[in-house]
């Protein structure tokens, strides 16, 4: 790396950002540039705020652990013009049980059916392909199934910097004040 | 399993329930059971009668539904001992209610998901399509091994590109293709290069068989850990990287693995 460091830190960082289609972190940044992480997050608080002018059609976004340049929500319109989008959207199905496993992780598929009152294998199938959730273990207990989570592609899609930043969930106020017993799953 | 299809659309019984307690503007924690009860029981009637297959939890739900009904209708033994009191307190409704509350709770989740969704999609960064002009990944963020979902979602991308083969009357000559001939194949390939990408490696083969086989050549190589799949971003080309160096030595022999 050491060559490279009669370039300014700062364009090598755009430019990086500028060809990368995934979310790049921190370490990852500063060790291609060569320089430190704090001096890095420097630069990308700079860009981030030079970017924040109307004149700017791009900005800098925290995704997914890392940071990616993309365009402003304005521009959509535009873009769209361009390029347009061949995925198809996610069903309903999928979503609640996409909602389940994202808050209940790591969760068995017999635990999603409890919650939704139906089976969610197919559904389950669906949310592997897209790269939405993942095997991440397996249970104790009678036949050691499998527990589901949620990937980082989940956090790309619906803009996340991290798990924690999902919203809360809708408290089920009641539950809480039901008798253990009448729990659902106990 | 045609019914699993038709159950997407219905979501199921408990947002059946939550549909009918919203449309009969009632209070979830006293759900005047009879009235919805009946309402459940004339979408079953309806379902059946558009001949929709109806899946299992629905009628479990009815059972369910008619047994707390009943339960409703037994008197109140108001004259019990202390102990008995206890029970009655118990609301047949109760667990009932207590599913229905989680599952809104998921469901409303699911609605701020889908605006999170949304507001994403304004967020367009550069498509990944980008990387396949001739550039590839090189960071070490890879997402390491390739799970068999990913493989499977790479095959059925190169599978659909290409056309259904044209049915024709005429008698082919039956082309014998085996996994160890592909195997050999891909051997053959990694002995000219490091690395070959998994979708231009399938693409190359005329027909969906040679494809097929193929693939399972590509399985069994890794399985013998004589390949190791990587794929460097989500969704992106697969590549596959030989772990042994083929020149070196000789065709990996099935049997002895």
């Amino acid at each position: 790396m050491a060559g490279f460091l009669f370039d300014e830190p700062r364009a090598v960082v755009e430019s990086l950002l500028f060809v990368a289609t995934e979310p790049l972190d921190v370490q990852t940044i500063s060790e291609l540039v060569g320089i430190s992480p704090a001096e890095t997050k420097a630069i990308l608080d700079r860009i981030r705020s030079e970017l924040e002018s109307p004149l700017h059609g791009i900005q800098l976004v925290e995704l997914a652990g890392g940071f990616q340049l993309c365009t402003k929500p304005g521009m959509a319109p535009y873009v769209e013009k361009l390029y347009h989008r061949n995925i198809p959207a996610i069903s309903q199905a999928a979503l609640e049980t996409l909602a389940i496993i994202a808050y209940k992780q790591p969760v068995t598929r017999a635990e999603i059916e409890e919650i939704r009152g139906v089976k969610v294998d197919s559904v389950l199938t669906t949310l592997m392909e897209r790269g939405m959730i993942t095997e991440v273990g397996r249970k104790d207990g009678p036949g050691r199934p499998i527990l589901y989570g949620t990937t980082r592609e989940f956090l790309k899609h619906f803009g996340l910097k991290d798990i924690s930043e999902l919203p809360k969930l809708p408290a089920p106020e009641s539950t809480a004040g039901l008798p253990e017993h009448i729990l659902p799953g106990a | 399993m045609e019914y699993r299809v038709k159950l997407e659309v219905f979501e199921g019984p408990l947002d059946l329930l939550l549909h009918l307690i919203n449309k009969a503007e009632v209070d979830i924690y006293d759900i005047p059971i009879a009235v919805i009860t009946e309402q459940y029981m004339e979408y079953l009637w309806t379902m059946q009668e558009l001949d929709l297959n109806l899946a299992g939890e629905f009628l479990v739900m009815a059972t369910t539904l008619l047994s707390i009904k009943a339960k409703m209708l037994l008197p109140h033994r108001r004259q019990g001992g202390e102990r008995e009191k206890v029970e009655e307190e118990i609301d047949p409704r109760e667990v009932l209610v207590a599913r229905l509350l989680e599952y809104k709770a998921f469901k409303e989740a699911a609605a701020s998901l889908r605006k999170m969704e949304d507001r994403q999609s304004l967020f367009i960064s550069r498509p990944v399509e980008a990387q396949s002009q001739g550039w590839q990944w090189v960071t070490e963020k890879t997402l390491g091994s390739v799970s068999l979902w990913e493989l499977i979602a790479a095959m059925r991308q190169v599978m659909g590109r290409r056309k259904p083969e044209p049915s024709r009357a005429r008698e082919l000559p039956r082309q014998e293709i085996t996994v160890n001939h592909q195997i050999e194949v891909l051997w053959e390939r990694l002995g000219r290069q490091p690395s070959l990408s998994f979708k231009a490696f399938l693409r190359d083969f005329p027909d969906r068989s040679h494809m097929v086989v193929s693939f399972l050549a590509i399985l069994e190589l890794a399985r013998l850990q004589k390949i190791m799949l990587v794929q460097k971003v989500p969704f992106g080309d697969i590549l596959i990287m030989s772990l042994v160096s083929p020149s070196m030595q000789a065709m990996p022999d099935r049997d002895t693995a």
